[in-house]
Order: C-alpha cells, then structure tokens, then sequence
C-alpha cells in the first residue's frame, strides 16, 4: 500500500517543521516541508500538518496573517475531502483564525487568546499532562488514543488560551465530542488551577477536533514528545529507560497521534 | 480630583505590523485602505501634578523607548478612520494555588499595568491605566463609508472580537 504522504506546511517564522516531518516520518508516512507560497500540487499530498512557530512573527496576533494566506483556501478544500490537518500551536491559531476549528459555523467562533497565568508573563514553556476526553476513533488522530488517556506533551506558548464569547459554544462543542484533550494532572485529574491548566483556557482545552473529526487544532506539542527520549524525567516512562539508548529512540505516547492520522489515511483515503 | 491623560505611542522607525497589516487588507480586498498606522494607546487616571506626571511617563522605557519610539499627550485629529481596540475583561480565571495579584502582563488589559508603574516605578498617583491598540487608517472613502470599511477591517482582520472589543473613535 503506497504510504500516506504528508505535507508539513512551512510559513515565514514557523520553526517546528523540521520536527513535525521527523515525527511524521518516523511514524511510517512519508512526508515534505512545503513553503507556503507553493503554487501547484498541494491538493495531491494526502494530509497536512501546520506547525508551530511564530509565523509572520505573530503580527497583528499569532496565527491570523498565516489564516489569510491563499494556501489556507487549499488545505480547507482538501479537508473538505476529508483529508486529515492537525494544526499544532502556531498551526492550531491558524486554524482557529480561519475558522476551520471548531468549523461549525465558517466563521472565527473562538480565540486562542495571551495567555492569563498567575506567574508568568506571556510566553511560557513546561511539560504537561493532556487527558483524552473521547472514545478511540472519534478524531482522526484518536485511533490508538483511548479514553482517558494520559499523555506528557509540552507547551510552549503565549497566547494559548481557548476563549470565546459565544456562551454556549462550549456546550455545543461538548456535545459534539470535538474537545479531544484537556489539561490535567498525572493521574487525569482535571484542575482548572495553575499549573494544571497552564494558560486558562476555557474548560481547560488542549485540542479540539472539527466535527467531521479530520482537523485538529493542538496547542501542545506532540512532535516534541514523540520519542521516549524527548520526554524529561519526571515522567515515569522515560525513567524506566534511561541509559537504555536503544530504547530511547522508541516511541513515546504522543506519536500515536501521528500513528493515527496514517491509520486513518490509509483507511479512509486510499 | 483625578484627571485623565491619553498618551499615544508609536514608532518612529518602520512599523512592520503595520505593514503586514495594510498589505494583508489589501490582499483580502479593502483597496480603499491606503495606509495603516498602529500606536499603542494609553488612559491614566492620575492624582496630583498632570506637568510632573506626563515629565516622567515619557521616560519609562517599558512605554516609551527613545531610540525607536514617537509619543504625544493626544489622538492626532486627522482624515484617518481610527479604532480603538482593547483586550475585554476575563471573566472568569481559576483559583490558583497561591492567591496573589496577576502579575503584570503590560501588553494585556492594562490591569497590570497599574501594578507595574506603581509598585516597581513609582507612580503612587496613579489609579487607574487602560492599555489599547490605536489603529489609523487612511481609506479613499468618504466619512461614512470609511467607517463601515473600518469597522469591517477590524471585524475581518485586525480585532478577535472573542477575547478583544473595539470602537471607531
């Protein structure tokens, strides 16, 4: 079976693609970085990852310049088609700048606004927890991700607080199983307190997926937490293996995600 | 009794954003918007000395950097469509482990900012600070299209109006 072949869109100012394709090809997809300007053949890759950064050096706000870029009218036809596009971070802004998350209504329905943290100001980086909120398979990225899943992942971001002032948004968006992940402890607790929830986004959201389930707007960073070597050592994982170096290049779990959106090329593209 | 002080502050060099900004308009269809201006905006509620107070303001760096920044005590009164945009209140944050006052982020609301100057630079006289994004913008219209231009560009492009308000002033 030809494997799925991954577009990892690269705008001005993002500086995570490198890892994104590292992610996308060690999870068995075959992958490219592609500038943003590139006229032709975008349509022909089979899914697309727009990854963090800072593109347009987040002028205006992040994500918003890149939301109006001409290529984003590409990659919502192709998910139209069903093609899977997991925006991550700078990606996720874009996403939801364009409307394409949550994508109920093809308008901007929410804000990934500065983040409001009682310690920090603006940009914060750590290591988190993400709970899966969903059955397996509700997303394209979800196929190996139960429910109630722990993931370590890391957060890198000023302006990552889900927001929006449309109140019952959130309810709509509960009951349509498009929350994927939310911030919590270790053990899946959702604490809405700092540093559980790092950034205070609305109901402590990590990710939300469209209705269809084929996009996905992430503001941690799984293709930092794809290899068990990534991971730091206050999680019990990566303790298990240290000195093991062998061991060290396997996967960690946020590369399911990645596993996922190949598992869901192949079964529902090709 | 207080008084009120606006201050504007913009950049004297090149104002990249509002480069992006006017060309990003452009692309998206707005032709009739010809120039695109950006100052950060600034309202003090003070007691005491207004002279003494607008003398020391303009030489903190955190608000005004001499080398890059252009400042004045009012809104320039020109033919550009101006829009004011503010962060909106949060309405809800989360308890946190450790209660405490939120630490400054002095490009958000401004309520910060108030902690800042006082508390780290000295402005026991200040009581109140609101910090917002001043855009100006040079439409080929006349004054009531302008405004529905304006208002459509910051709907479109310069305002998330889910954490962000707006007003044509």
């Amino acid at each position: 079976m030809k494997k799925p072949n991954i577009a990892v869109i690269y705008f001005p100012g993002n500086n995570c693609e490198e890892e994104s394709l590292r992610a996308v090809l060690a999870s068995g997809m075959d992958g490219k970085i592609v500038r943003w300007n590139q006229r032709n053949g975008i349509e022909s890759f089979d899914g697309f990852v727009i990854p963090g950064g800072w593109a347009y050096e987040d002028r205006i706000r992040a994500g918003v310049i890149a939301a109006k870029d001409p290529v984003f009218k590409t990659i919502k036809k192709e998910a139209e088609n069903g093609k899977p596009v997991l925006g991550i971070c700078n990606g996720a802004q874009a996403l939801v700048e364009c409307g394409m998350i949550p994508g109920l209504k093809n308008k901007v329905e929410m804000a990934l606004a500065p983040n409001q943290n009682p310690f920090i100001n603006g940009y914060y980086c750590t290591w988190v927890f993400v709970k899966s909120e969903q059955e397996k398979n509700r997303c394209a990225f979800t196929k190996f991700t139960e429910k109630d899943d722990v993931i370590p992942i890391p957060i890198a971001h000023g302006e990552g607080r889900f927001t929006t002032k449309d109140k019952e948004l959130i309810n709509k968006l509960i009951k349509n199983k498009q929350v994927i992940f939310r911030y919590s402890t270790k053990d899946g607790k959702i604490e809405e307190s700092f540093p559980t929830n790092p950034n205070g986004a609305i109901y402590n959201i990590a990710a939300i997926c469209s209705k269809q389930g084929n996009v996905m707007a992430m503001m941690p960073h799984p293709e930092r937490a794809s290899f068990i070597r990534q991971l730091p050592d206050i999680v019990d994982l990566k303790n298990q293996f240290v000195g093991d170096v062998v061991a060290m290049a396997d996967p960690a779990p946020a590369r399911n995600l990645f596993y996922s959106m190949k598992k869901y090329v192949e079964e529902e593209l090709h | 009794m207080p008084k009120t002080i606006e201050m504007v502050v913009g950049l004297k060099v090149p104002d990249n954003t509002a480069i992006t900004a006017l060309q990003t308009l452009q692309k998206i269809g707005f032709a009739k918007i010809k120039n695109v201006k950006r100052e950060d905006y600034y309202k003090f509620e003070i007691e005491g000395d207004e002279k003494q107070f607008k003398d020391k303001i303009c030489k903190i760096d955190a608000i005004v950097n001499a080398n890059k920044h252009a400042y004045a005590f009012s809104v320039m009164k020109d033919n550009t469509t101006k829009i004011l945009v503010k962060s909106t209140k949060i309405e809800d944050f989360r308890d946190t482990k450790n209660p405490k006052d939120f630490l400054v982020n002095i490009n958000d609301d401004g309520s910060g900012l108030v902690s800042v100057l006082k508390n780290r630079l000295g402005f026991k006289n200040i009581k109140k600070a609101e910090k917002a994004i001043l855009w100006s913008l040079s439409i080929e219209a006349d004054a009531k299209e302008a405004r529905k231009i304006a208002e459509k560009a910051a709907r479109e492009l310069l305002v998330n109006e889910h954490y962000q308000e707006f007003e044509i002033v």
